[in-house]
């Protein structure tokens, strides 16, 4: 599989901190695929996340996209935040086009890739509305369409549906799959949700950090399961990632 | 979204109405002479004889007008000037520590402690009285947009950084308008501070205006004078608020509900 991020013997210590968030971290995220990352509170998955985008600068270590390190965020590497950190000054649409608009893209080119964007989650009639009216899937569903609109290559996800009920995070789940699906895209996915990891991702990264492992990446045969076909195996599995992180 | 809070206008009204009662009891029964406290009759006549002769020879519209001009000129030059340094302040440590310290030390001190050395410094003219405005007006709009700047969600600036915007782009669309509410807020501030100096501005060598009119009525015990001018004050200043918080409430349309 080709790669499209790499995270090179990464060390991120906060100024004045006297221990390191990440120590000598290593991680090949695949182009295409859909990563998902777990671990307890404060194992350093946001900082990750937030080195990967360009947010934080390593203290040592490198982190490459596409071979080329990463010096800043770009619009290559789209960002969905819990709190979606959508802009309430702004409607739906132009939260959308945003970016396209920062990048001096074509009037008619931001109103057409909105408008594809806006079918694709499901919010054509919400266009207009300003994201204050909305409910908390539906502002979700357009910090994720916002984040799409560069076309970037890499889409990280901060624990975007942790703040969602469940039912609301499992209609989001289906449209993150959709998106991956027919956009064949590559989503980088933070969770403290094991379940949700497990749905979301092809490959699962489980820090432990305290256990001396960094990170350590597993496959998932559970990818994208039917709640239906939850069964022993699958308890199993769940389990194993859980032990593994306690 | 959050429901805003009721207001019992009735309450408000019945309020008002049992303080003009009390006025023109007090009044009627002669508890206080006339020359300290003039019945509402006697000033709803002097404020009709002043709009039909003017005070001093000067038509009472024209006090009113020089006085709204130099609050107003006041004003608008301190947002002109204290919006974008604010707004600079709250986002670069350098300016901030070149200026806060200056604003800082200005802004508790008395405007009449130092209006006489604006007068000698700037003349005696129209100058220094909105000299005296403005610095009463900016140091509220300058404080609010610091505070409205270092509000800004951390994430909207790295959304906007991923989303490609260039620094001067994360400025204007995304920190300008995110701290718009605060920089209302100053300004409504700067309007109730330039206005309770206006009376200080005009009292020094000043022939026009409202606050002019109260002090020179003042000095001929012309108590129903000095409150058609308090009176127009108090209205004009709870017009102007209220115009503020309609234009408010337009231009930042989102505030409160995020």
């Amino acid at each position: 599989m080709e790669k499209i991020i790499e995270v090179k013997d990464l060390t991120l210590t906060y100024p004045g901190a006297d221990k390191s968030t990440l120590d000598a971290l290593n991680l090949d995220i695949n182009r295409g695929e859909i990563m998902t990352v777990i671990g307890k509170s404060g194992c350093g998955k946001s900082t990750l996340l937030n080195t990967i985008a360009g947010y934080l600068q390593p203290t040592s270590g490198e982190v490459l996209l596409n071979g080329e390190p990463i010096t800043g965020p770009n619009w290559k590497l789209g960002v969905v935040f819990q709190n979606n950190a959508l802009y309430p000054w702004l409607n739906v649409s132009d939260n959308i086009g945003f970016g396209l608009k920062m990048r001096h893209f074509d009037k008619s080119k931001i109103e057409s890739r909105v408008s594809t964007l806006l079918d694709q989650v499901q919010l054509a009639d919400k266009k207009d509305d300003y994201v204050f009216s909305l409910s908390g899937g539906m502002r979700q569903r357009v910090a994720i369409a916002r984040a799409l609109a560069n076309q970037p290559q890499v889409v990280m996800f901060d624990e975007s549906f942790g703040a969602l009920d469940e039912f609301t995070r499992n209609d989001i789940h289906n449209v993150v799959l959709d998106l991956w699906k027919s956009l064949h895209l590559t989503f980088f996915i933070i969770t403290h949700d094991i379940d949700e990891a497990i749905k979301l991702g092809n490959r699962i990264a489980i820090m432990t950090p305290d256990k001396g492992i960094p990170i350590k990446v597993i496959d998932n045969p559970y990818f994208n399961i039917d709640s239906a076909k939850i069964d022993a195996e699958y308890m199993k599995y769940k389990n194993d990632i859980l032990e593994q992180i306690v | 979204m959050k429901a805003r809070k009721k207001h019992y206008w009735g309450i408000t009204v019945a309020t008002w109405l049992v303080l003009l009662v009390v006025w023109q009891l007090v009044t009627s029964l002669k508890i206080t002479p006339e020359i300290l406290l003039p019945s509402p009759e006697k000033v709803i006549s002097t404020f009709i004889n002043l709009s039909k002769y003017g005070y001093n020879g000067i038509p009472l519209w024209y006090h009113f007008m020089i006085t709204m001009v130099r609050l107003l000129s006041a004003v608008v030059l301190a947002i002109i000037t204290a919006v974008p340094l604010g707004l600079i302040s709250g986002r670069i440590r350098i300016i901030y520590s070149m200026f806060d310290s200056i604003i800082q030390f200005i802004r508790p001190i008395p405007p009449l402690a130092y209006y006489t050395l604006l007068i000698l410094w700037v003349g005696i003219g129209e100058t220094s009285k909105v000299v005296l405005l403005y610095l009463a007006a900016f140091a509220p709009i300058y404080l609010a947009c610091i505070s409205g700047v270092q509000k800004v969600n951390d994430d909207y600036i790295k959304s906007a950084e991923s989303l490609g915007a260039t620094p001067r782009q994360v400025f204007f669309h995304v920190i300008f308008p995110s701290a718009l509410p605060d920089i209302f807020t100053g300004i409504r501030t700067a309007v109730g501070m330039a206005y309770t100096t206006v009376v200080a501005a005009e009292m020094v060598a000043a022939t026009y205006g409202i606050g002019w009119m109260i002090i020179n009525a003042s000095k001929y015990l012309k108590s129903d004078v000095m409150f058609v001018g308090i009176i127009i004050l108090g209205i004009t200043g709870v017009a102007l608020d209220q115009f503020l918080k309609v234009i408010e409430r337009k231009i930042v349309f989102w505030s409160g509900k995020s």
